[in-house]
């Protein structure tokens, strides 16, 4: 079965279903199409002559309102975006506050000495300051690794 | 000049916690000492380690000196059957190549991961019964 389109269809021009609603309507769009094209035409004919008697008529927009004081230019000009980079550098920044100084290979050291897991009665400080005392014991067969970076 | 806490509590908590799974994988106890060593990092952490007393034998010593760029791992006598030097150097190895990139936490809990899973006796079918 060939569906014939409608547009080649010669039946197509003689619908019987296109009743005088449908008709109507068409008429009705057309018309409303041609009052706008004659509206704007018409709009942009005056404007020009509202434009050349501007200093009569007063419009929202025209008139200027009252001038900005230096201090307000200021503020709204130079302060708020120096507020707004401060704040989102504070955004930025805050994170890294909270969490405190990292470890950064190529700066010294900033902490008092952590000993996880020390022996049992030993005092942390105590074990730390020790340094250098030749009396020291010392873990003679020990095995392990040594390294650098 | 030390000022300020090293780690965080969360750091902590994770260094803690590879701690405990070195332990509870590889029965191996591991103490970790961040701080400095001085000139002499290894007799430093000979030192540190053998405070542990008679418990030194079986104790593993993670000793960074974060500052100095020295890291020493000493393992006591009995620690060595199950943890060679081969496999503390391997450690070693992980820890510093993510300190030498500013992870200073996440290498000691990679490397202290890593020793209790050198440290894990292979499971072998004749001595599961035994053990």
């Amino acid at each position: 079965m060939i569906r014939v389109s409608p547009l080649l269809s010669p039946r197509a021009t003689a619908r019987p279903v296109a009743p005088a609603r449908a008709r109507r309507t068409h008429a009705v769009r057309a018309t409303a199409l041609g009052l706008t094209a004659l509206g704007v035409t018409a709009l942009a004919a005056v404007l020009p002559g509202q434009a050349a008697g501007a200093d009569t008529l007063i419009q929202d927009g025209t008139v200027p309102g009252p001038g900005l004081a230096a201090w307000q230019s200021l503020a709204l000009y130079l302060g708020a975006p120096l507020l707004l980079a401060v704040v989102i550098t504070v955004l930025v920044m805050a994170p890294s506050w909270v969490r405190g100084p990292r470890y950064r290979p190529s700066l010294t050291w900033f902490a008092a000495p952590v000993w996880l897991g020390a022996p049992e009665g030993e005092h942390l400080a105590g074990a730390a300051d020790a340094e250098g005392a030749g009396h020291t014991p010392t873990t003679v067969d020990a095995g392990g690794s040594s390294a650098r970076w | 000049m030390p000022a300020g806490e090293a780690f965080s509590s969360a750091q902590k908590g994770e260094l803690e916690r590879a701690i405990r799974y070195a332990r509870q994988v590889g029965d191996l106890p591991v103490s970790l000492y961040v701080g400095e060593l001085g000139a002499s990092s290894r007799p430093r952490a000979l030192e540190l380690h053998a405070a542990f007393g008679d418990a030194a034998a079986a104790t593993v010593l993670v000793a960074v000196d974060p500052g100095a760029h020295r890291l020493e791992i000493v393992t006591g006598r009995a620690v060595s059957r199950s943890l060679d030097d081969r496999s503390a150097a391997l450690a070693a190895a992980t820890m510093t190549s993510a300190f030498a990139a500013g992870d200073l936490v996440g290498g000691l809990v990679t490397g202290i991961n890593q020793l209790g899973d050198h440290a894990r006796a292979p499971r072998v079918l004749h001595a599961d019964g035994e053990v």
